[in-house]
């Protein structure tokens, strides 16, 4: 009743504000675009000169101004890095295209966002991205934002990120507003995400948008690039982890434009070159690609084809010939994984007010292993081959809305069903022979669900003081034996007392119907991702945050957020459960947990200038709770690092040549320690440990195996993890130079412990030392 | 390597592409230099509890051992002999109390063992709190027919010979069923006892077998439960080393038998003994159904069927 009774004061709030008309109002509306390259700048701030009011351009550089006349009124049209164009400009029938020149041929500058209406969104402009240091000299996205505050990674060198206390699964990363399941190469030590491929980037930790949901703690959403409108453009990068290649452009007509980029791993390449002289084989590489089509219709529609596929591959390739009875064999055992995405979506704009996307959509990901063996034996053949799947499938209908009531407020609304397909394991044998019939047996449990959402949010900026978000999301899952309907309100309020201090409030609520199963800690891609079922219900959270910004000179600024957010049907394997290969997974998972996540962050920037940079701190804490684990009691979560600090600094020392530099420093990790040991058997032929004959063998006389007690899950603390990284850029015209080195003064921060047999000394894994790393960038 | 590399043709000099693969060379020596230092590490002092192990057979003596949980630094294990073991047959309400033996820890207990009965234990010692567990004893499950190709491959990995074992069994569908499988070589001993010798490694072909908790490359046994061949007649081909048809036992396992031996083998695993784990995992406990301790009270009801070559 009281849930009935909130939706409905959401639901009056957006409603009550005056609805303006539908009909077509005097407006100056357009797209603010890049000049070298036609892409469209995200944020760029519109501004009546006379009044100071304006607007700020949307996701598609899109804008929206209401005129009370058709008089035309002087704009200034800006963007950090750019060059301000100012035009006087009528009321127009027809949308504008604003060309912003850059400053500079290479940004350090950037902005957080400062002109959104919410806090808990965060984003790092890709070319500020581009110049962190980073391990192996590689840009990557999702290591980056492990430098804001409220976002920190796993275990070392992981790109796996934990929201304000909330687990890896818990975010929903989206390419082109379509969700990739599994984002990281290399175990995690790489995001799928090439960087020269996007646009643009933006997190959301809080204050939702009623437009995203699915995940409790995160939305990162990618906007890929639709291709330089202007000229061709291609490059080359050779690094010590990877190697790429990237082009993009307009195809004849200049209506339409492509971008394709695709990524190899060097290791493959180096290994299959010490393949060479090995009869035996065996290797890993990983492989990725992107690409996008735009294509502009006319001046209202524009149609885009997205696609991305990437694959990694651990394989061992075996040939062998032998005497025995003219044995030959050859035996073949790979383990491969990856993802396919494909996305076309139609934008069009119906008035200057309302403007709409219509997305089709396929994503999948898969993880196989199979082992294949054949013989020839005194011309008798046998073969055989296992493989062990799991996947999974979205086939997505989307359709959403964008109308502008007026220049201040923005009404968004949609729909999107999504047909899910979960394998989350099935196995397949043959057995064949020369001599015998062949022998299949095949193991599979599919499940099907039928995910929808239907959203509606407003976003109002009411008066020089206060504005607005609020928003209500309706999920339905259907699935055999299972039926949820779980509304979602999202509602915030900001009051702006002056032009350098601004408080927010925030409210959101999430639910989450996929999950994914990890071996706590094991970041491998056997993972599962299972579905809600009758036994597994959604899993929830409710977060609440108060935030602060006050703005200094010189592009400086501080924000302070206050966050709580509580979780509930969380899921974990039991205590005592590995990874599963057999059907019957939902019957080794511990469900119905708790979780809560409270915390406090800082963050220092400085924006603009030739030093710039931000200190992020985040004091924090999470905790978990399961009846199955740890005897029911609460415990810390592993990753409830009590301080968190990252110092990013960025300085151009010439028109070429940048050094940027990050220090991290956090407390240590919570993890699993034995408290004691004992012994039991390991049972043997007979299994008795009564030995009635002592010369008997099939016994055993004393407990030999060691066990131990890890009672108080979480109870140790690992010493605080720091790390300082720098690097330099070098930019010429046709080419880059990124030299790096990763762990500066060589810290051995601990990875994981253990001890010798005798359980005396114990001691400490660490895994990355001091390592030097270079990239070469030629653009032709 | 370097002189593959250098035969690519590329925008690169040779000069500068042999700096490229020395650089790859070094990253990759660097990016492998892990490090180890020791730490101090002090576990809590805590009160001990009492440590049960016994697995009952079909017409078998019961051994019981008992011992207790202790320090990780103590070097001996530490068994208990003052404790007072109580076995129930709850079928037919009848006790006994287990003996001391002359093996340290192990008490024995003449009380009769049946199919299809369910058994409680109670193990009270002084200073520590008592102990209770219960479990019951499946049927028997008999294999029908078990034949061995040998060779039927080689495996470069274990470097032996491997033949193909293929066996059949029906399971019972009126109840949830366990199963363990060990193949073994049956010989005679100095003293004319048969004596069974274990056959390493598997190679388990089939995957309606769960392999979950096992280490892939070295199982110490087959471990599956029936729910993808409830009913049904189960066909297994497993690949083993080459050497003589193998003798094997089957056992149908109780349910707490089960998930302790999945339990021990990830416990194995995941022990912080195992410094060359790749990426850390999380240490899981052994499974226990000894209330207030640790360790197991189970059972398992044993057949066996000596294969035939092929």
């Amino acid at each position: 009743m009281r849930q009935i009774l909130l939706h409905s004061v959401f639901l009056f709030l957006i409603l009550s504000h005056s609805t303006s008309t539908f009909a077509q109002q005097q407006s100056v509306y357009g797209y603010v675009y890049d000049e070298a390259t036609g892409e469209a700048l995200i944020g760029a701030s519109i501004l009546n000169t006379t009044t100071k009011q304006g607007s700020i351009s949307d996701e598609r550089g899109y804008f929206y101004i209401q005129m009370s006349s058709a008089i035309a009124i002087e704009y200034q049209f800006s963007y950090l890095g750019y060059n301000t164009f100012v035009q006087k400009i009528g009321a127009t029938a027809e949308p504008l295209a604003i060309y912003l020149s850059s400053k500079s041929q290479q940004l350090t500058e950037f902005v957080f966002n400062s002109n959104v209406v919410r806090q808990g969104k965060m984003s790092i402009p890709i070319t500020q991205l581009k110049n962190l240091p980073s391990l192996g000299g590689e840009a990557d996205i999702l290591k980056s934002f492990q430098l804001l505050p409220g976002i920190k990674g796993a275990d070392e060198g992981s790109s796996s990120l934990l929201v304000r206390g909330g687990s890896a699964d818990q975010n929903l990363f989206l390419m082109d507003n379509i969700p990739l399941y599994h984002v990281n190469h290399l175990g995690g030590f790489l995001s799928v995400f090439d960087v020269d491929a996007i646009n643009n980037v933006e997190v959301y930790k809080g204050a939702y948008p009623a437009q995203y949901g699915g995940r409790l703690s995160s939305i990162m959403n990618i906007g890929l690039k639709n291709g330089n409108k202007k000229e061709t453009k291609k490059a080359l990068q050779l690094g010590l982890i990877s190697s790429k290649f990237f082009m993009e452009g307009p195809l004849k007509d200049t209506k339409t434009t492509y971008l394709f980029s695709g990524r190899i791993c060097n290791i493959g390449i180096l290994m299959e070159a010490v393949n060479l002289i090995n009869d035996d084989k065996q290797g890993y590489y990983f492989f990725d690609f992107t690409g996008k089509v735009s294509h502009q219709i006319n001046d209202k529609n524009t149609l885009f084809i997205s696609l991305y596929t990437g694959i990694d591959n651990v394989y061992m390739r075996q040939h062998n010939e032998k005497e025995r009875k003219e044995l030959k064999s050859s035996g073949s055992n790979t383990h491969k994984w990856g993802n396919f995405m494909t996305n076309m979506r139609w934008h069009r704009q119906y008035t200057p007010q309302l403007l709409s996307n219509t997305t089709l959509a396929y994503t999948h990901f898969f993880n196989n292993s199979s082992s294949n063996s054949k013989s020839k034996i005194q011309g008798d053949k046998f073969s055989s081959s296992t493989r062990y799947a799991s996947m999974i499938d979205d086939v997505i209908a989307k359709q959403d809305f964008s109308y502008f009531l007026k220049d201040n407020w923005k009404l968004q609304f949609g729909a999107d069903l999504n047909l899910h397909t979960f394998s989350p394991s099935s196995t397949a044998h043959r057995y064949t022979s020369s001599d015998a019939p062949k022998f299949d047996t095949v193991v599979s449990m599919r499940t099907h669900a039928l995910h929808s959402d239907f959203y509606f949010g407003s976003e109002q900026h009411l008066n020089s003081l206060f504005s607005t978000h609020a928003g209500i999301r309706l999920s339905t899952w259907l699935s055999v034996g299972s039926n949820f309907i779980v509304p979602e309100p999202r509602l915030g309020i900001s009051y702006q007392p002056t032009k350098k201090i601004k408080l927010s409030l925030d409210y959101s609520r999430m639910t989450q119907f996929v999950h994914l199963l990890s071996n706590q800690g094991n970041t491998l891609p056997n993972d599962l991702w299972i579905p809600t079922t009758k036994k597994l219900h959604p899993e929830r959270s409710n977060q609440y945050s108060l935030g602060l910004k006050y703005v200094l000179p010189s592009n400086m600024s501080i924000n302070i957020e206050a966050y709580h957010k509580r979780m509930n049907n969380l899921i974990e394997y039991e205590e005592s459960t590995f990874s599963f290969r057999g059907a019957n997974w939902q019957d080794g998972i511990s469900s119905g947990g708790k979780g809560g996540s409270k915390g406090i962050e800082f963050l220092f920037s400085k924006e603009t200038g030739l030093f710039n940079g931000w200190i992020a701190y985040t004091l924090s804490k999470s905790t978990r709770q399961f009846d199955n684990i740890n005897s029911g009691l609460e415990y810390p979560h592993k990753f409830d690092n009590r301080h968190d600090l990252s110092i990013v600094a960025n300085t151009r020392v010439s028109k070429s040549i940048t050094f940027s530099a990050t220090w991290v420093c956090k407390s240590g990790n919570n993890i699993s320690m034995p408290i004691e040991k004992y012994y039991v058997y390991k049972p043997t032929i007979f299994e008795g440990i009564y030995n009635p004959n002592p010369e008997d063998k099939n016994y055993y006389k004393n407990p030999h195996l060691k066990a131990y007690n890890y009672e108080n899950k979480n109870g140790y603390k690992t010493p605080p993890y720091h790390r300082l990284d720098i690097a330099m850029n070098y930019d010429r015209k046709k080419s880059s130079w990124n030299f790096a080195i990763y762990n500066l003064y060589n810290r051995q921060n601990a990875y994981f412990y253990y001890t010798d047999d005798e359980g005396d000394n114990w001691k400490q894994f660490s895994l990355f030392p001091f390592i030097p790393s270079f990239s070469y960038t030629r653009r032709f | 390597m370097v002189m593959i590399l250098l035969k690519i043709k590329s925008p690169f000099s040779n000069g500068l592409f042999l700096a490229y693969s020395l650089l790859s060379t070094l990253f990759m020596v660097l990016l492998h230099s892990s490090c180890s230092n020791e730490i101090d590490y002090q576990s809590p002092e805590i009160k001990r509890r009492l440590v049960v192990y016994s697995i009952m057979q079909v017409n078998n003596d019961l051994g019981i051992y008992v011992g207790r949980t202790q320090s990780l630094k103590d070097k001996d294990v530490a068994f208990v002999s003052d404790a007072l073991v109580t076995i129930v047959d709850q079928t037919t309400n009848v006790c006994d109390t287990a003996i001391l033996t002359d093996q340290d820890g192990v008490y024995v207990s003449n009380l009769p063992l049946k199919e299809g009965h369910h058994y409680s234990l109670c193990v009270e010692a002084p200073g520590f709190d008592a102990v209770y567990a219960s479990d019951y004893i499946p049927a028997k499950v008999e294999i029908s027919s078990a034949t061995f190709q040998d060779p039927f491959e080689y495996s470069s990995s274990d470097a032996l010979f491997m033949g193909l074992l293929t066996l059949k069994f029906q399971d019972n569908v009126a109840e949830k069923n366990y199963y363990e499988l060990l193949p073994v070589h049956r010989g005679t001993g100095s003293s004319g006892e048969v004596v069974y010798s274990r056959i390493r490694p598997f190679r388990i072909s089939n995957e309606i077998v769960s392999v979950d908790s096992e280490a892939q490359n070295s199982p110490q046994s087959i471990l599956f439960d029936d729910h993808l061949c409830n009913g049904k007649e189960l066909v297994l081909q497993i690949k083993i080393q080459s050497g003589g048809a193998p003798f094997i036992f089957l056992r149908n396992v109780s349910e707490t038998y089960y998930h302790y031996q999945k339990s021990l083998y990830t416990h194995l695993y995941t022990q912080p003994e195992n410094g060359d784990l790749m990426f850390p995992v999380e240490p899981l406990g052994l499974f226990s159904n000894i209330k207030n301790g640790f360790g197991v009270f189970s059972s398992f009801n044993q057949s066996g069927f000596q294969s035939t070559s092929k």
